[in-house]
């Protein structure tokens, strides 16, 4: 025990006693500094920084109590046990020992035993204490230096996800600025094609775990919507994406929609979250139970991308939320629930306050109590697609290097033509022109338009005519599930060619399919009119291109699109 | 008063301190021999003055390093002198002094006694 040799300061002002502790003290393998009086030592203290102080009480120019006071204030937060050396016995001055921060006390005459004891007692417990300290101190560092890393991998979440359109005007949301670290991750992108995708996301966990899996997320979620794939399409990749790096028992539980403001409809993905809710103008409420299991969890194979379609009417709001919100807790614990939540439903006037009553009824029910800050929730409201305030800020423009001079020609047959869409691979090939990303929405109609026209009514030979009744709308694409099942040596080729103008370019594309072609005599010359379902697509693209005709037997179609940067 | 069990210097103390202090003993006897002289100083002068406080902090720290030797009587009448003056009386202070300085005579013999056998 007494093995550790400490520096040990013994203030006396009687020689004698002095003497007899010194050689107690030093017996025991300790070294001594000693002082007559309290002035001495504090003198000493800042000198030789003893580990401990053993102090009589009754001292000339200085007593032991004010000298404790002082050597205290010097020691700061290092644990300096003193000890009183004194024969008083009566409480009022012991006490007055404690006041001034004495530890301990020892009476006369003086027992070896019981020094020891208290000595290498008091030992332990500074070094107890220096640990404590040196621990919390590494606690403190570790923590500042968690919360750098944090900042750095939300900067890098920001940059990952900040071509989004949130601040739309028709989304409201409400997220925490780190709730990335909660788990929670909010992404919105428009389409090429016009339209928007909105995916709510709430990873399992806290802190960097929970985050890890967010930055591929957005990653996929922007650069597959930005290149025009289908909701379903982004989501599988997602999931397999998530699937393949997150660890067992990680995952994300998401609602993802594709809001189509042409048709005014709204598909639905969830999987994992609370119920989602569109709220009518007419004071309907729908409610969406997820039917998916979250992303990250099933093969592939498994991975099911079936939605729920909502016809949406101007006005209309769809909200989706993590469980911060529903499981939000007041200060007797009780959860903020779903049966509240719904109330605010039946309770709102006006469905354009709605948010913001959400919002300040689960404040006010958390009450002051310390803010959760997983409180994610969106409100996305269906009006026309020109209202959102988002011109001009589609996605960022690539390089303006580019080529800008090319042609190619791309066959599908068969089993491609069959499971392939080949949409995107196109665009994202087209899309390297300088410029022309901010027209795909145009050039995806047009490519889209032309592709389905060749395989359903030349490859398949389905006749466009029984689109025009509900009824045959239903027989149609029937038949063209049958008819895609069924066909051999059908194919499709496309030829895309691109050359520049002085300020943008000329993009031909000419499809040519194994079909019958029809009798298009009369067509290149006929006023293009909109009329019912079956006609919207060739004078949709006649409305955009400079050069549409038909050719060969019906089976070839060229279209010329020029494009000028504004 | 007086104590039968309470002897003029506990030899058995004395041992011990004489094992604890090895060449220092003698040196350690004559600084406590010459300290009392001066604390006896310290009370008389106190006395004078009737300055109760003087005498009771002087019969305080007499009856400290006193204890600490094992001189059991003497530590007993600074003890006395002690908690009466600290009271403030000091009516008996004369007859305190006087026990005081003769039970030193005493172990003042004793202890030169002690330095001769070293």
């Amino acid at each position: 025990m007494s093995c550790e040799s400490l520096r040990i300061l013994i203030a006396d002002d009687n020689d004698s006693d002095r003497m007899i502790l010194q050689a107690i003290v030093k017996r025991q393998g300790h070294q001594v500094v000693a002082a007559r009086d309290g002035v001495e030592a504090i003198e000493k203290f800042k000198e030789c920084t003893p580990q401990i102080v053993l102090m009589d009480a009754l001292m000339p120019r200085m007593d032991g109590f004010e000298a404790a006071e002082v050597i205290k204030k010097l020691a700061g937060e290092e644990l300096v046990p003193i000890i009183f050396l004194t024969s008083l016995t009566d409480a009022e001055s012991l006490a007055r020992c404690v006041d001034a921060g004495g530890d301990d006390f020892l009476s006369k005459p003086y027992n070896q035993i019981i020094l020891q004891a208290k000595i290498s007692a008091f030992n332990r417990m500074r070094i107890m204490h220096s640990t404590l300290q040196e621990q919390r101190d590494q606690i403190a560092e570790n923590n500042e230096h968690l919360l750098q890393e944090q900042q750095v991998a939300k900067t890098v979440f920001d940059n990952v996800a900040h071509m989004g359109c949130l601040h739309a005007r028709n989304i409201k949301h409400l997220l925490s600025p780190l709730s990335v670290f909660n788990g929670d991750v909010l992404l919105a992108c428009q389409k090429p094609s016009g339209g928007m995708h909105v995916l709510l996301g709430d990873f399992t966990g806290h802190g960097l775990p929970a985050a890890i899996g967010a930055m591929p997320l957005a990653e996929i979620f922007y650069g597959m919507t930005n290149k025009g794939f289908n909701m379903t399409d982004v989501l599988r990749e997602i999931n397999q994406k998530l699937k393949n790096i997150l660890p067992v028992g990680f995952f994300c539980c998401s609602c993802m929609i594709d809001l189509d403001f042409e048709n005014q409809d709204i598909d639905i993905w969830i999987g994992g979250l609370p119920d989602a809710i569109l709220y009518r103008t007419n004071g309907d409420v729908v409610k969406i139970k997820s039917n998916h299991l979250p992303l990250g969890v099933l093969s592939t194979e498994r991975f099911n991308v079936d939605t729920y379609k909502f016809e949406m009417r101007p006005g209309d709001r769809f909200y989706m939320w993590s469980d911060g919100i529903i499981e939000s807790r007041n200060e007797a614990d009780d959860m903020f629930g779903e049966s509240r939540l719904l109330e605010l439903f039946q309770q709102n006037q006006s469905s354009e306050q709605l948010f913001g009553e959400i919002q300040s009824a689960v404040q006010q029910f958390i009450g002051d109590k310390e803010h959760d800050d997983d409180l994610t929730m969106v409100e996305i409201a269906m009006m026309p697609e020109h209202e959102l305030g988002l011109e001009g800020s589609k996605v960022g423009k690539s390089a303006l290097k580019g080529p800008t001079n090319w042609h190619f020609t791309y066959e599908m047959r068969n089993e491609s033509l069959r499971e392939f869409n080949a949409l995107p691979l196109l665009m994202h090939v087209i899309m390297e022109v300088p410029g022309l990303r901010s027209f795909s929405g145009q050039v995806y109609t047009m490519l889209a338009e032309l592709m389905s026209n060749a395989l359903e009514h030349g490859v398949l030979g389905l006749d466009s005519k029984m689109k025009q009744t509900p009824a045959g709308f239903a027989a149609y694409y029937m038949a063209r599930a049958e008819k895609l099942k069924e066909f051999n040596d059908g194919w499709i080729k496309i030829m895309v060619d691109h050359q520049p103008l002085e300020k943008g370019g000329v993009l031909a594309v000419r499809v040519e399919d194994s079909g019958e072609g029809f009798d298009y005599s009369d067509f290149n010359n006929r006023k293009l009119v909109r009329t019912g379902y079956s006609g919207r697509g060739i004078p949709l693209i006649g409305s955009l291109c400079r050069r549409l005709e038909y050719l060969g037997k019906g089976n070839i179609v060229e279209v010329e699109f020029v494009w000028r940067p504004e | 008063m007086d104590d039968p069990n309470v002897t003029h210097i506990d030899l058995n103390a004395l041992e011990e301190l004489k094992d604890v202090m090895e060449d220092e003993f003698s040196i350690l006897l004559e600084t406590y021999l010459n300290d009392s002289l001066e604390r006896i100083e310290q009370l008389k002068k106190a006395l004078a003055a009737a300055d109760s406080d003087a005498f009771s902090r002087a019969a305080h720290s007499f009856k400290g390093s006193s204890n600490n030797l094992g001189i059991q009587q003497l530590a007993r009448y600074c003890q006395d002198a002690e908690s009466q003056s600290k009271a403030g009386d000091l009516s008996r202070g004369q007859e305190l002094l006087d026990k005081i300085e003769n039970e030193f005579e005493i172990v003042s013999q004793l202890l030169q006694e002690q330095l001769g056998l070293q």
